[in-house]
């Protein structure tokens, strides 16, 4: 235990992550890597380190790689730094229909960044690898920080991304 | 119940799966990621079967059979179904077999030709992956990959250290380790094997030879007592790689590093090429006649002057059984009485009452049977790899593993109980379980509630005594206490030894006081300590490196600076062979003879000479059948050699009881100042695998470390350490602290050639503070 890193597993964190431990039995502890990574991303401004994954599978008793599959397997972990505010534009066919492309290239044009980037400023995150976030009924549609933002035009995105300058 | 494959009737068992029948009765269906030791995931989709009432064609890996199903590897479905996958499968696979090392041994290739089409209807770029240098042995060309996932499930299932992974998704999947990280594990040379096309390959071997262009030879495993059976590949007269020749009750479809890589120390620079003889203080080399001759007349004029008590005549265990039985009948013709094999142990008390030979005291694929085994001294998954893969298949049939060791081994394969004990802590616990002392008050209680929880004389039970403890000052107390709590839970004894070959030396009497089959001898002679101790003026070593294979190296310096007469029988020339030699008689390594081992179960396994050895360099069993013949013996081929060695042994129960008694309870050993030993090394064991210089490369092979225990390393605030080792001082900048070690001990990885030596393997020495 003594080489897990304190900063990412403070006492409550260590509660949270006791507590997702306990929905699973016992030989299956791998069950509890992508609840625990959650919370650890959440408290590392949304990105995961070698450290995180590290002091994870320490903590859990499993393998470094066990964990790193799953930061790596999953689009809701990043293993890189990114904005504070994370940008997800829905391309999938019910948005499509409804020009999304024009949206995301607006998007791109404002920002400066291509899809997967992060803004210089560090504020935006533009989401990679985003599929249908069922909203159809709303198309085109995007999320910013899981919050859907729907029947989108270019003024209205403007206005929302003003909102989180 | 009865099913139909291609409308022939074949009968099978409720539970199995399509391709299990299949491949019993020979019916070839295409394969990637199913392999019969492995869980079944399948993700490579080639062994489609078309079975009658499915509207797709289904996985034979992971259909299992229903009474009277009807199934079909021939018809259009499962061609198509084929057809289809193998184009999947080649979207992004390079067509680069021409400069890939598995060509012409390829899976992928092989089931392309048989099963796949002639055309692609993709044009697209195929995908490349970046390569990572992950291991000195592995060589990785990860866009050939076809994600069949064996590897990640031999590592996760079979080693037990999951050490690569699927990383990302789609189509950026990839296979690779941890950040940063190698892959270290000591099996890790299996994954080359079951890696169906050329991502994964053998780095050693490497644009070496054309697979086509090779002879395959079998062999047997000289690195360890388990005897795992190999298949030596030959081009130009060279062993250019080992591949694992299949045994079920040995070594399963398995290999460890150190077979594996272990045969490039055959080719090392410090081979002996040619005869030699000191003469005018100087070793010069000579023809055969002349040294066989030189040597003939020393024993003569020893015997005749009757001080073959000054003669010492020690021989490495590794040899192979027809040498050591020469060896010990060649030199007692003579009348020597002074001859061993157990160069490193040192405590000799427990001779007598030894057991005809050392055995696991079950067969290796029998140990899934106990209830609970209970392993003293020994690191199973550094020391004996390949047998830690039988331990982790028993542990998943709920066999519970306890393990008391000098360094406890939480990290690796992972026993219910690891407890790490100094040499004269163990006695006093072994004591307490058997109900004879005082409670140790430096075990935590819920270790001895545990061990009394499961531990019962009502379960089958197994003590495996490992080499560790063969070199201990106090080995005979370990044995004598260990003895007396294997009666108390009714347990079955066993012994895991430090080379290949120990159970035939006990067999066949390469000892001081036994004959061959454990007949008392006559006048018994030193043992292997005593000869070096006592300084004789005439030492024989067979297969044996001074600096590294016996308890104590200084000792060893000592007695060849004073004696008369050093004659080496070796394959390599090191430093002291060619400072102290008086004789230098090169002889072949196990690969280039003819030979045998007896492994720890007792199985008796024969080999054909693998390779030839260069023109100077003679059979060491030809050596000295020599010498006997110009003695006016018989001269033996070996053809008869061999069949007297068997006929010996042959009527021989393997299967006596371990369980010994020692007639004198020994003395308590006190323990004073800081216990030391030397970790044993996995790629140090003998002279063969020092020398190859894959493993040397490998993390476990460059260890090089002195490590204190947590209480000695607080306490001591030095930048350097400094100690007294008997009489010598040593001074080291590389230590570290090591929590898995028992108070107040200090441990060294194990010697190589050129380290500063560090005196005896085991025992006492004083910090400086």
């Amino acid at each position: 235990m003594n080489d897990i890193n304190n900063n990412f597993f403070n006492n409550e964190t260590c509660s949270m992550i006791e507590n997702i431990k306990k929905k699973f039995p016992e030989d299956r502890k791998k069950s509890s890597i992508i609840e625990s990574l959650l919370i650890l991303q959440k408290n590392n401004n949304g990105y995961l380190t070698k450290d995180i994954i590290t002091s994870l599978a320490k903590y859990l008793k499993v393998e470094e790689i066990d964990v790193y599959e799953v930061a790596t397997f999953y689009s809701m972990f990043n293993t890189k730094p990114v904005g504070i505010n994370t940008i997800s534009v829905c391309t999938n066919v019910s948005c499509m229909l409804r020009n999304a492309d024009n949206i995301l290239n607006h998007i791109e044009n404002k920002l400066g960044i291509k899809v997967g980037e992060t803004t210089k400023d560090q504020k935006f995150f533009l989401k990679d690898e985003i599929e249908c976030l069922a909203a159809c009924n709303g198309a085109p549609m995007m999320q910013v920080n899981h919050k859907n933002y729907e029947n989108l035009t270019i003024e209205k995105v403007d206005k929302i991304l003003e909102e989180f300058e | 119940m009865e099913i139909f494959i291609n409308n022939k009737s074949y009968t099978a068992e409720d539970g199995e799966t399509i391709i299990q029948i299949a491949d019993k009765f020979d019916i070839h269906i295409p394969r990637f990621c199913y392999h019969k030791h492995l869980s079944i995931v399948a993700n490579c989709r080639m062994c489609l079967v078309d079975i009658e009432g499915f509207k797709f064609a289904q996985p034979a890996c992971s259909t299992l059979v229903q009474d009277g199903m009807k199934i079909s590897t021939q018809s259009a479905k499962t061609k198509n179904a084929q057809k289809s996958t193998m184009e999947f499968l080649l979207i992004n696979h390079p067509l680069d077999c021409p400069i890939c090392d598995q060509g012409g041994e390829c899976e992928l290739q092989d089931v392309s030709l048989e099963y796949g089409d002639d055309h692609s209807n993709y044009m697209q770029f195929k995908r490349v992956v970046v390569d990572r240098d992950v291991s000195p042995l592995i060589s990785t060309d990860m866009t050939r990959c076809i994600h069949c996932s064996r590897c990640v499930r031999f590592g996760e299932e079979v080693a037990a250290t999951k050490e690569l992974g699927l990383l990302d998704r789609g189509e950026n999947m990839k296979i690779d380790s941890f950040i940063e990280k190698n892959i270290d594990s000591e099996l890790s040379g299996n994954m080359i094997d079951l890696c169906p096309v050329g991502a994964l390959n053998n780095k050693p071997y490497r644009y070496s030879a054309r697979t086509w262009d090779l002879s395959q030879k079998k062999g047997i495993s000289p690195h360890d007592c388990i005897g795992s059976n190999i298949f030596y590949h030959i081009y130009n007269n060279k062993i250019v790689r080992a591949v694992p020749a299949e045994n079920e009750n040995i070594n399963q479809t398995w290999l460890s590093d150190r077979d594996r890589f272990g045969y490039e120390g055959i080719y090392a620079e410090d081979r002996c090429k040619r005869p030699m003889i000191k003469k005018n203080e100087k070793l010069l080399t000579c023809d055969w006649d002349t040294a066989i001759k030189t040597l003939n007349q020393n024993l003569n004029t020893l015997k005749n002057e009757k001080k073959l008590d000054s003669l010492g005549c020690l021989i490495s265990p590794q040899s192979t059984c027809e040498e050591l039985y020469l060896f010990q009948k060649v030199f007692r013709e003579f009348g020597a009485n002074n001859i061993d094999h157990r160069t490193i142990e040192k405590d000799f008390d427990y001779q007598q009452d030894y057991p005809v030979m050392p055995t696991l005291g079950c067969d290796i694929k029998d140990l899934e049977a106990y209830d609970n085994v209970i392993l003293v001294g020994v690191n199973i998954k550094k020391e004996f790899p390949i047998l830690s893969v039988r331990m982790i298949q028993a542990q998943n049939k709920k066999t519970q593993f306890f393990s008391i060791n000098f360094q406890s081994s939480n990290e690796d394969f992972n026993p219910a109980i690891s407890l790490a004990l100094r040499n004269d802590q163990l006695r006093e616990f072994l004591d307490y379980l058997s109900n004879k002392t005082n409670k140790p008050n430096y075990i935590e209680e819920k270790m001895f509630h545990y061990i009394f929880k499961y531990i019962k004389s009502n379960k089958k039970n197994l003590i495996v005594i490992g080499p560790s403890i063969g070199q201990l000052p106090n080995q005979t107390e370990i044995l004598y206490s260990l003895n007396q709590y294997s009666k108390k839970i009714n347990a079955d004894f066993g012994y895991l030894t430090e080379h290949c070959n120990n159970t035939a030396s006990w067999l066949l009497g390469v000892l001081p006081h036994r004959l061959p089959l454990g007949k008392r001898v006559d006048k018994e002679g030193l043992n292997a300590y005593q000869m070096i101790e006592k300084k004789l003026s005439n030492y024989i070593f067979y297969n044996l490196e001074p600096e590294c294979d016996f308890w104590n190296n200084d000792l060893v310096e000592d007695a060849l600076k004073t004696s008369k007469m050093n004659v080496f029988f070796s394959s390599f020339m090191t430093p002291f062979i060619a400072k102290y030699a008086d004789i230098v008689l090169p002889i072949s390594t196990f690969a280039e003879t003819h030979g045998s081992f007896i492994n720890i179960e007792g199985s008796y396994q024969a080999y054909k000479q693998i390779i030839r050895p260069k023109k100077e360099i003679k059979l060491g069993w030809e050596v000295l059948n020599n010498l006997l013949f110009i003695n006016g013996a018989n001269n033996y081929t070996f053809d008869t050699l061999q069949n007297e060695i068997k006929n010996n042994i042959q009527d021989f129960d393997v299967t006596t009881n371990n369980n010994f008694k020692l007639s004198n309870q020994p003395l308590k050993y006190i323990q004073k100042d800081i216990f030391k030993f030397t970790l044993r090394n996995t790629y140090n064991t003998d002279q063969i695998v020092r020398r190859s210089k894959s493993l040397q490369q490998t993390r476990t092979g460059k260890l090089k470390n002195i490590l204190l225990s947590n209480d000695l390393f607080s306490s001591h605030k030095k930048g350097y350490l400094e100690f007294i080792d008997k009489d010598k001082n040593i001074k080291s900048e590389l230590y570290n602290s090591d929590q898995s070690l028992p108070h107040n001990t200090i441990a060294y990885q194990s010697y190589k050639i050129g380290d500063a030596f560090v005196g005896a393997r085991t025992g006492t020495v004083k910090i400086k503070s």
